[in-house]
């Protein structure tokens, strides 16, 4: 039935526009099915696609195979793997694909050795939670969509090498994800070097377990974290508001937790960027998400309302200058300080306060809301550079995981500390003078110090450094460098991920050793969350326990995991022994051109800035300083595609009805009318609406390709055109093919597809004028059109071979070498020159760019057009610009 | 009633499935090449197994060109025969009626008159023996399965014959064509509306039928009537009379392979008897063809 309904609107869709172009003569009886035998794309496509698949065209040897050719410069073409959801595949999927897939084609036939290839981000919790309606193991339901998924590619001719298919999920690939893990559990980051090193380095130095265990890249807390109750698993900051969005509640709870030291890579991650070709859009999302700031941590002395006991708190400030003007302290709900501040009156109401900040995630309590919530502590701080007194209070815009849990509030000069003062009656004071034209009540820039003792009159980068020079001198401050970034919290509490290698003994967590990995999860039947943060895993009572006295850790990894390291494995995707080979990785991997990162293209969505390609950033440079992996960075060019938006300009939904489906697509035009449409739609990176009527376009330029090369015969085979034969070029024909290669060259180079494309299609237009046509200059044109349209690009060569064989048409297209423009056959060789009869228009002429001025002379008297206006008349003078006019002076 | 198609994406299959759509209470599941590789039995028995249970097959499905059989026979006899033998018995089993589509090539083309049912087949080339095939096959999973002989389907998406002659002569100013091979045009919308009529109402047809458009052409006489109709139509041809050669002649140029039959027209006593009348004349259909759906054909072929 729906199949049924999707077929006759597609039939109405088609019948419009074709009815009013058929010509007037004619009574256009309008058939749908009719548009669709453009060219036999339904018989050539799975022709190609099987032939590749048992020839293994695209398959890519590594150094060491027999095949392999030392000789040739190599291209790693990459592009973000998918996560197969049981939904298949949209039309953004092969915009990215495409884009690549014509690169990779292009630089094979440029004589690379190019890597291209795919897999699976095939753990995460659709799966998962599919398993817990229906029972099904998350295992069965991924190979189904797995499967699926490869069947959708291969419909589309993308030439991946598909002997190095990788799936996250695969025991295979599991056991490597955990040797990852424990190369951070056995690390820690060296401040002096700035790398990460083993911590045996530590244990040879006689550091204690306690020691070792606090400076781990891997290590446990306990900390607050978003716990989403209906999912039953903790979210890392990132995930928050996509989960929160699709209707799930999240709060804040302290949990013990895996989680990963990329704090420390901070800096690393924030300068080697530098070197890399990506968006600056992408490069400025992920400074900002580190958020380096640079300023001084401040020491306060605080104490109850009549206490004794005195207490150090530390705030960090980027504004040490307006130290006189802070008016107040505030602590994170979460201070351990905050009970020993609080006055016996205080009491009630800041459990009530710290009782309704857990519900909160951080997002939420740092959003500029217009309304800020606190409640005073009752509790005194001694500002450390004038000895005032100033309250001390509770407030939720203050994070304990950012800087010390504690800031100095200095409402004059900072938008949301003015707010809470202004909300709670707090004093301010102003210690920058803002310039005469500041007309609002908070100046937060940079001005002149002023009612701050010895810095008034310093402007404001020399007050910072003065500041921070006397709370150092006197011991009451330092220097600070503050990062927004937070440690990657790394438990989950979920079913579908990679089992933690480590067990539990006497409280003390232990690695499980190298040959005992992969761990994989136990089958369950149940599984549900159990809403506990042990997770599903507690469940299976046998397979925790390890030994006698050791239990295994029932967290689980988060998804990022497998993403983190996947081009990695893809360089040598079956080794049992490494992740990959030393001599694999240092071949794709490689750095040949000085360059610091390894893939030489990256296509994916912008969704990724600061979630994958931070975390594989973080995890490269930890492989890298291990000296397991060859090169700082993962990735030297990234590019990003734009959004297929729906045909109605809307983002494309299911409850908008305005879904592409791919499959749709192929079946009615063909593979390579979508593959040709997608690059066709605009430049790869804007976002830009889906067009049916653009897919016909694109298919009509197929099929004049098509006809361009074939005709069909008396009983309806298509054999190479009668209007073809093996006859040398005409100029014109040369010029414009010439034009055409140089063009679709630079064009590719540029990733400007679109235009290559057009290019194309005024190369068929001017060659299908033509009869006879030049066998060789149609089949160059193919092979331009072979990244783009390889099916029919395959298909047409194939047929040219058979007919005029290895000269005009090699017998392989995928390897042939990539045609070069002859800049000679661009050349001019005629131009067109004006002829006047006293000043006025009369006639143009053909000649040579270098013609003589006296033939010029000649030629503009003698033709046709201009004797009839001398006629009677005397030419008294001809005066010649040379390439542009003749101007004939008669009376 | 539940009809399956097979090769629902090639020219005959699309109008079935159309045609067949039309009728109320009708439900059709239309497989196409992509979705039931013939070259191999379990890829059949998978996507019948997937379509569920139904009551009628139609079999539009074939390798028809004719010389890449006659290199490839095991491929032809794979595709054309035992790949229907697999789908007659499924059928068969689930106690649905098939409509299997064959051919005049059946025949060696040595007898003038017209071709009746039960005339002694003979093919003379690797198609001929392939289709022949699939009908015995057909027939020995269920009597009660119908094998249909059409002959020189033309028209509709793919056009065919009419619609290369006109093109032909619409680019070049003499044109020969074959005037030595006799037999019957079919227009493709004619066949169509047979198989429709015969799902529904012949139910008593079975075994072999021929079916075609009345009289009797050869490839000149069928090309000249196509122009003919072309200059009424006021196409801008080159040439409105065709020249003649003979299929000795076309053969060494095309480089053909295979032989093909010389008379293969086939008789449709037995379809007008059970229809009450007789397939309308083939003149009328190259001329609704031409009239009606040749410019669409022109310009989605356009260059």
């Amino acid at each position: 039935m729906v199949e049924r309904l999707r077929s006759i609107a597609i039939d109405r869709r088609m019948l419009g526009p074709r009815n009013r172009s058929a010509p007037q003569t004619l009574n256009p009886r309008f058939s749908p099915e009719m548009a669709r035998h453009r060219y036999p794309f339904e018989t050539l496509e799975p022709k190609w696609q099987a032939r590749w698949d048992e020839e293994q065209t695209f398959a890519t040897p590594n150094p060491g195979d027999t095949e392999f050719d030392a000789s040739k410069p190599k291209y790693y073409c990459l592009d973000m793997f998918p996560y197969p959801s049981g939904a298949g595949l949209h039309v953004g999927h092969p915009e990215g694909y495409t884009a690549t897939d014509i690169i990779c084609r292009y630089k094979r036939m440029q004589g690379f050795n190019v890597l291209h290839p795919m897999g699976w981000d095939a753990f995460g919790l659709p799966a998962e939670q599919y398993a817990i309606k229906t029972g099904q193991h998350p295992r069965v339901t991924t190979e189904q969509n797995v499967n699926n998924f490869r069947a959708q590619l291969k419909r589309l001719g993308f030439s991946y090498d598909w002997q190095r298919e990788v799936n996250t999920t695969d025991p295979d690939y599991v056991r490597w994800t955990q040797w990852i893990f424990l190369q951070l559990y056995h690390s820690y980051f060296d401040e002096a070097t700035q790398k990460a090193r083993p911590v045996a380095e530590l244990v040879a130095r006689g550091w204690t377990r306690e020691q070792i265990d606090a400076v781990r890249l891997a290590f446990v807390a306990e900390v607050p974290v978003n716990w989403s109750p209906d999912l039953g698993t903790v979210l890392a900051n990132e995930e928050v508001e996509e989960w929160k969005s699709k209707g799930n509640t999240v709060e804040r709870r302290p949990l013990r937790q895996w989680n990963l030291r990329i704090t420390a890579y901070a800096q690393r991650l924030i300068d080697e960027l530098e070197d890399l070709d990506w968006p600056e859009s992408i490069k400025l999302l992920q400074r900002n998400w580190i958020g380096r700031s640079e300023g001084a941590e401040v020491t306060f002395i605080v104490k109850r309302q009549g206490g004794r006991k005195e207490h150090e708190v530390t705030a960090f400030t980027t504004r040490p200058d307006t130290l006189f003007g802070a008016t107040y302290l505030v602590l994170a709900p979460e201070h351990p300080l905050v009970d020993e501040v609080t006055t016996q009156a205080q009491q009630e109401a800041v459990a009530a306060y710290r009782k309704e900040t857990a519900a909160k995630s951080d997002m939420d309590r740092t959003e500029a809301t217009p309304k800020k919530t606190g409640v005073a502590t009752g509790g005194y701080a001694s500002n450390p550079v004038n000895g005032s007194r100033i309250p001390v209070w509770v407030a939720d815009y203050v994070l304990m995981s950012y800087g010390s849990g504690a800031i100095m509030a200095v409402p004059a000069h900072d938008d949301r500390d003015h707010a809470f003062a202004e909300q709670f009656d707090l004093p301010i004071i102003e210690v920058v003078q803002a310039p005469a034209d500041f007309a609002g009540k908070c100046f937060t820039g940079s001005g002149v110090a002023k009612s701050s003792g010895f810095l008034d009159g310093l402007p404001t980068p020399k007050a910072k450094d003065l500041m921070i020079a006397w709370l150092e001198a006197h011991g009451k401050g330092r220097r600070k460098i503050n990062y927004k970034l937070r440690d990657w919290l790394f438990s989950r509490q979920r079913y579908w991920g990679e089992p933690f290698p480590i067990v539990w003994k006497d409280g003390l967590h232990e690695a499980l050793r190298e040959s005992e990995l992969p761990l994989l999860a136990p089958d369950l039947d149940d599984f549900k969350p159990t809403g506990s943060p042990e997770g599903p895993l507690s469940k299976a009572t046998d397979w925790i326990r390890y030994s006698k006295k050791a239990k295994r850790e029932t967290n689980t990894m988060p998804q990022w995991a497998g993403s983190c390291w996947y081009y990695l494995r893809y360089t040598d995707a079956r080794n049992l022994q490494r992740f990959a080979s030393k001599s694999a990785e240092a071949y794709w991997m490689g750095d040949g051109s000085g360059k610091s990162g390894g893939v030489d293209l990256y296509v994916g969505g912008t969704e990724h800035a600061v979630l994958h390609l931070l975390y594989a950033r973080f995890w490269h440079k930890v492989l890298h300083d291990l000296g397991h992996v060859s090169t700082r960075e993962p990735f030297q060019k990234l590019v990003n595609q734009g959004l297929i938006l729906g045909e109605d300009g809307q983002k494309m939904s299911k409850s908008r009805g305005n879904v592409v489906n791919p499959d749709d697509v192929v079946e009615e035009f063909g593979a390579d009318s979508l593959r040709l449409f997608e690059m066709f739609m605009g430049p790869l990176e804007q976002v830009k609406p889906w067009s049916t009527k653009g897919v016909e376009g694109v298919n009509r330029f197929l099929a004049k390709v098509w006809r361009l090369v074939l005709e069909e015969d008396q009983e309806g085979r298509w054999i190479p055109s009668s209007s073809i034969a093996d006859v040398p070029p005409t100029k014109a024909q040369l010029k414009v093919l010439h034009q055409t290669i140089k063009k679709v060259t630079s064009d590719i180079e540029s990733m400007s597809f679109n235009t290559a494309i057009s290019q194309m299609m005024v190369c068929t237009n001017e060659l299908g004028k033509d009869d006879p046509r030049p066998a060789s200059v149609v089949a160059t044109l193919v092979q331009l059109l072979n990244p783009f349209a390889p099916h029919m690009a395959d298909e047409l060569n194939e047929m040219l071979h058979e007919r005029f064989g290895d000269a005009v048409a090699p017998a392989n297209l995928a390897y042939h070498p990539w045609p070069k423009h002859d800049e000679a056959c661009l050349i001019e060789d005629e131009i067109e020159m004006v002829v006047q009869v006293n000043g006025k228009l009369r006639d143009r002429i053909r000649v040579a760019p270098d013609c003589p001025q006296k033939t010029c002379e000649e030629l503009a008297i003698a033709c046709e057009g201009i004797k009839k206006h001398l006629e009677g008349l005397t030419v008294r003078k001809v005066i010649v610009v040379p390439k542009k006019l003749v101007n004939i002076v008669a009376n | 009633m539940k009809a399956l198609i097979v090769g629902a994406n090639g020219n005959l299959g699309k109008l079935c499935v159309l045609r067949l759509r039309q009728h109320p209470g009708c439900e059709v599941i239309a497989l196409s090449r992509s979705e039931m590789n013939l070259e191999t039995d379990l890829a059949i028995r998978t996507a019948l197994d997937a379509a569920g249970n139904f009551d009628l097959l139609i079999n539009c499905a074939a390798w028809t060109d004719v010389d890449a059989c006659e290199t490839d026979p095991a491929k032809a006899n794979q595709v054309n025969g035992h790949a229907v033998g697999v789908m007659a018995k499924v059928a068969a089993q689930g106690g649905a009626r098939m409509i299997h589509i064959s051919t005049d090539y059946v025949f060696d083309g040595s007898q003038t008159a017209p071709y009746r049912e039960e005339d002694p087949t003979g093919p003379i080339g690797a198609y001929g023996a392939s289709k022949l095939l699939g009908e015995q096959k057909l027939l020995a999973a269920s009597p009660d399965h119908l094998a249909l002989r059409v002959s020189w389907l033309f028209g509709s998406a793919a056009g065919g014959f009419p619609l290369w002659v006109v093109r032909q002569a619409m680019k070049s100013d003499t044109l020969s064509v074959v005037s030595d091979k006799w037999g019957s045009p079919t227009g493709v919308t004619d066949a169509a509306e047979a198989i429709v009529f015969l799902a529904f109402h012949g139910r008593e047809a079975r075994g072999v039928l021929h079916f075609c458009n009345s009289g009797q052409a050869s490839w000149h006489d069928w090309g000249q009537c196509a122009l003919d109709q072309a200059v009424k139509a006021g196409l801008p041809l080159k040439t409105t009379q065709l020249g003649e050669t003979t299929m000795e002649a076309l053969a060494a140029k095309a480089g053909w392979k295979a032989r093909r039959p010389i008379h293969s027209t086939l008789c449709c006593d037995r379809y007008a008897a059970l229809r009450g009348e007789k397939p309308r004349p083939w003149q009328d259909a190259v001329a609704d063809y031409v009239e009606n759906d040749l410019s669409a054909s022109l310009q989605a072929s356009e260059l």
